[in-house]
Order: C-alpha cells, then structure tokens, then sequence
C-alpha cells in the first residue's frame, strides 16, 4: 500500500474529515476481517459435506465396480472388496481421510473419481468452461436487464404500465426453471425452429438457455431495485427537492434514486451467483449441455462420493469469495459500514 | 432501525427479502383508509380459500379425479378435449387425473420441507439472536454461512447420495437448505424484539429467558416469519419438482409433476401438453403461495 499523504483541507463541518490513510486502514481491516470469516466459513462447508457424505449407511466402494446395490456383487468376495478399498484410500479410519482431505484442500488436490480415478480437478477444469460462459453470459446480460425492467416499473406516468411492469418480474420468479427452458424449446426451436434445442457445440445452443438464466437473474434483480427505488422516491430530496429545482421525474430517478438504491441491489447480486450456479444444473439438464450440473448429476447417480464432495467445496469458494468482494465492496461504496467494521472489531479484539 | 435487523453482514436472505423491516411496513400501514384495508383482507380471504380447496383436492384426489392415474384407459396422445381435459400421455393415461394426483406428492414433501427449515431455524435463530455477538452466536453463523455457501439444488443432490433418492429425503434436504434463512431472518427479528420496551419490563419484572421468548418475543415475530413460511412454500415446491425433475424424487410411475415433465419432454414436438400443462399446474400454485405470502406481508 503507497503511503498517502494527507491532502485534506480541514472542513468547517463537525465531523473530522477523514484522511485517506484512515480509509485505507479501515478498508484493510474489513478485509482481513472478511478473509478470515471466508475461511471459517469454507472450512465448515467442506467439514459438514465430508461427514454428510462419508459417514453413510452404503457402501462407497461398491461406487468403483458401478453398482449401488450388492445384487450385482455376489461373484465377489469380501476380500476384493477389501483390496478395492486399500486402493482408494476408504479402509482408512475417518479421521485419517478427514485430514488427508483437508491436506489436500491447501495443495488444491480434491482427490480423485471413485469411479475412474480420475483426478477431480481434472473433471472440474474440464466441466467448468462451459459452465462460467453460460453462469457469466447470463449475469453479465441480467444486470442492465434488471435495471431497465426497474426503471420500466417507476419511472412511466401511467399508472397501468407501471404496475403491469413491476407485476412481470415476481411473476417470472414462481416459475419452474426447468420448465421455462422446455417451454423455450417448444417455443423457439420446435415451433419457430430459430434455436437448436440443446448440446452444447455451437453459440447458437448457448442462446436459449442464457436467455432462460438472464431473465431470472433480471427478475429478481428487478424485485429489489423496484422496492428500494420506491422507498427512495418518497423520500424528501426526490419528491420535494428535485421537482423544486425543476429536475424531471427520469432525472431524478437516474442521478439521485439509482445510487442509494444500489446497496440492496448488491446485496441480491452476491446471493444470485449462488442461485445461478444451483440453476444452471438444472438448464444444463433440460438442455443436454455439458458441464458442472452434468458431471454433479452423473457422480450423484453414481455415488461418486469424492467428486460430489469436490464440486460442493468448489461451488462453496466460488460463493464465498464473491460475497466478500461484494462486503469489501459496501465498505469501499459506504464510509458508515467501514467504521462500524473497525469498532466491532476493536471491542472484540 | 435496519441497522439492528440486518444481520452483523449486510449480506444475507433476511435482510434482502425483507430489509425494509416489518416494522417499518405497519408504520406506512397505520394510515391507510379503511376501505382500502378492507378490499386486502378480502383478498387475503379469497387465497387462503383457494389454498384451502387446494389441501382438500390434495387430501383426497378421488373428489376431483376423473379417472384412475395409472389406469391406461384412452388413446395415448390424444390432445385435451371433453374427456380428457389434458389429453392422454404417451401409454394413454388420464393426464388431468395424474396433474390432481401429482398434487397431494407436491404438497404433502413441500409442507415436510417447510416444517424442517421452520423448526430448524427457528432454532437455531433464537440461539443466536438471544445474545448478539456471544461465541454460539459466531459458531451458528458460521455454520448458517457454510450451508448458504452450497446451492440448495447441491445440498440435496449430496444429502441423496448418502441416503438414496426419494420424495421423503429430497424434501427434508430442501428444508435444511431452507433453514438457512429463517435462521437470519428468526435471529433479526429476535435482536430486534429484544430492544423493545416491554420486552425489557418483562425482563424488570423477572422473566427468565424463555418465558421472554415465549411470551412476549414469538408474539411479534409471529408475523413476518408466517409470510417468510409462505414464500419459502413456494420456493419449496418449486425445488422438489427441480429435484424430480432431474430424477432424484419419486421414481417414473408417479404423477408427481416434476417426473411428469420429465416424461413429456422427450415428446415435446408432437404433444407439448404432457410437458407443458403439469408445469403450469405447479406455477400457479406456486403463484397463490407467493401472492399469499405478498398479502400477508402487507398486512402486517
């Protein structure tokens, strides 16, 4: 961090301030704050998920000869069935494979597939490219899609579009998703033939499932701007002040209200990443795309118990990381956040 | 006031689903005109029924039913008409009469799932929020992260691996996913309570812990956790059709609606009801809960 000097003219107002030092310190102090936390918090994830999984009333290693139940097992004897465990490692004690695993975890090695042994960040890297360019398409065209819904639903004279506007988005959020993607394949590529129903090879396949994402990242992102753009057109400065100085009702809306509406808008778009993720298992599904919602309901069928384990733990970083640039993020946009981070801290420190 | 709802983060369920705060919403409330209160209760009046007739139809398909659900008693594919008035599927069943049956599955996994988040959070909420910042309230939030972190869809696709699939387990994953929130929102709600003045007479007056809780805090957070309870209905139903749909919930000969569109997928080209008109059945149920959770949260 550069060493800043204090350029900041003494204010004649009461409250000192503040020089940049002061929010550079506070700032760090967040985010140490906030790193810690995120490591708690994965650690717990991959605790919870490795006991929720491994301590199971199944056998994992029958998983490696491709059956879940022993009807199919009866020509094996109890011995190859141990010698299958000695080589995946299951004929530790738990507490062994618990360490092993959390070991593992810092080396960035999530062990690998009961079923073909392959290694699970290989199956990761090879799934998640097609993953993120539909999750990040989608969230990338859901933001603009939301605010412009928002604005639809505030910002006209007439009463009726208003409400019809805002009615759109929180009916798009009751329905199914997998539904919507079939009925957009009945729709735009059974019926009218303009998309191709699925695979994933060409870009034209990418469109119907990021639009089935987009839009409900745009709902629901929608949702909240128009509840806090309300909350914040009633207020004094943007139903007195500005039509006082002749600011029109768009002006308003854009220069003042957009800003402060912002904060719970931020705070919808750390949880929709964890929802995209969740829906985009589904779409990969109902589209026959290839990808981390494939592989997860393939090792699922498979009691691949190692993969399932590495995909939650992935997924739970991925979470856990965008939210805290999205704190880190508040802090940087709201000086109140910051300061009250840093006395918190000091009274448990 | 927000400052004490919100959960230590800004980021959280609670706080985005209902940040304004309860509270907040019966101030603006107070002055509304009577006529207008009186045509919201009655609309309030009208769902509950629909729901109503809606538990009843569950209870006992048979009333609406016309036909048997497994029966094959028509021509397979025959578009929705007098007879059917869903058309047939692909071996020639009722489609109406498996949509009615489907319903009591949908309902009865998505009331367990609820039940398992509500009690669970609750919980775990009132834990945390009775002393803010105390170690439990640390570990519980913690932990309550740790889940948020998993997409609930993952959570119950690992809960099935361990124990199988299913309608009993795939609802009881949904709900411990689902407890998530009404930890943050029980815990917010609890802090907030807390600081009001006859909570602290009570406490003056020598109530211990839980009489405070059971006497004078669970009174007032009555309501903003019942309209939570039915938002998160509807988020229930929709993730175990999601779960069935993938084929982690009830098994193909079911009329639950998630397998039921599943199946008529692969005959979306010549037949789109089989497909299409169980998953209408399930939005618009999942509408009533969501209009009914907005109502109630209104009239607060």
């Amino acid at each position: 961090m550069t060493t800043t000097t204090d350029t900041t003219e003494p204010t004649p107002l009461e409250t000192p301030a503040t020089p940049r030092s002061t929010v550079v310190r506070d700032v760090s102090r967040v985010v140490a704050g906030r790193l810690v936390h995120a490591a708690l918090v994965i650690y717990a994830a991959y605790s919870a998920s490795f006991f929720l999984l491994f301590v199971l009333p199944g056998d994992a290693v029958l998983a490696r000869i491709g059956t879940t139940d022993t009807v199919g097992v009866a020509d094996i004897s109890d011995l190859d069935l141990d010698v299958l465990r000695d080589e995946v490692g299951l004929s530790d004690s738990l507490w062994t494979q618990y360490w092993n695993g959390i070991a593992g975890l810092f080396r960035g090695d999530l062990g690998s597939s009961l079923v073909n042994d392959r290694a699970v960040t290989d199956l990761l890297a090879e799934a998640l490219p097609n993953t993120l360019a539909l999750a990040g398409l989608s969230l990338l065209l859901s933001v603009p899609l939301g605010f412009l819904l928002a604005l639809l639903a505030v910002n006209p004279r007439s009463r009726l579009v208003r409400s019809f506007a805002a009615l759109v988005p929180s009916a798009y959020v009751s329905l199914p998703v997998f539904w919507i993607g079939i009925l957009f394949i009945y729709l735009f590529s059974i019926t009218l033939g303009w998309f191709p129903s699925g695979g994933s090879q060409s870009a034209s396949a990418l469109v119907l499932p990021v639009a089935v994402l987009a839009l409900l990242g745009a709902a629901q992102f929608a949702q909240v701007l128009i509840s806090s753009l309300r909350t914040e057109l009633g207020t004094t400065y943007a139903s007195v002040t500005a039509p006082a100085k002749g600011a029109s009702r768009f002006y308003t809306l854009w220069h003042h209200c957009l800003r402060n509406a912002a904060f719970p808008f931020l705070a919808v778009f750390g949880l929709r990443v964890g929802q995209l993720l969740g829906g985009t298992v589904v779409i990969e599904v109902v589209f026959s795309r290839t990808g981390i919602g494939r592989l997860m309901v393939d090792s699922v069928k498979a009691v691949d118990l190692t993969v399932v384990l590495g995909l939650v733990v992935v997924l739970a970083i991925v979470y856990v990381v965008v939210n805290m640039l999205v704190d880190i993020g508040y802090s940087l946009l709201d000086p109140r956040l910051r300061r009250r981070a840093s006395t918190t801290q000091e009274v448990t420190s | 006031m927000t400052d004490t709802l919100l959960p230590d983060t800004p980021v959280g369920v609670g706080a985005a689903k209902t940040g304004s705060g309860p509270v907040a919403a019966a101030v603006a409330r107070a002055a509304e005109p009577p006529r207008r209160r009186r045509r919201r209760l009655k609309e309030i009046h009208v769902h509950l029924l629909l729901l109503a007739a809606l538990v009843v139809i569950a209870v006992f398909p048979t009333l609406v039913a016309t036909h048997d659900p497994f029966e094959l008693d028509g021509i397979p594919f025959t578009s929705p008409n007098g007879t059917h008035f869903f058309g047939t599927d692909e071996i020639g069943r009722d489609l109406y009469s498996r949509v009615v049956h489907g319903l009591q599955i949908s309902l009865f996994s998505a009331t367990l799932a609820v039940v398992v988040a509500l009690v669970l959070g609750s919980v775990v909420g009132i834990l945390s929020g009775l002393r803010p910042g105390s170690w439990l309230d640390r570990v519980l939030g913690v932990g309550t992260e740790a889940v948020m972190a998993v997409p609930a869809v993952l959570l119950a696709l690992a809960v099935i691996t361990t124990y199988g699939r299913g309608a009993f387990v795939a609802a009881i994953a949904i709900g411990l996913g689902e407890a998530t929130g009404f930890a943050r929102l029980v815990r917010g709600v609890v802090i907030q309570s807390s600081t009001f003045t006859f909570v602290e007479a009570a406490r003056t007056c020598g109530a211990g812990p839980i009489r405070t809780i059971t006497r004078h805090i669970v009174p007032n957070v009555f309501h903003p956790v019942l309209s939570y309870t039915a938002l998160q209905f509807g988020l229930a139903l929709l993730a175990i059709g999601s779960l069935s749909y993938l084929g982690f919930g009830e098994a193909p000969p079911s009329p639950e609606w998630g397998v039921l569109i599943a199946g008529g997928q692969k005959y979306l080209a010549h037949a789109w009801w089989v497909a299409i008109i169980p998953g209408l059945a399930l939005t618009a149920v999942v509408v009533l809960l969501n209009r009914i959770a907005y109502l109630l949260q209104e009239d607060h």
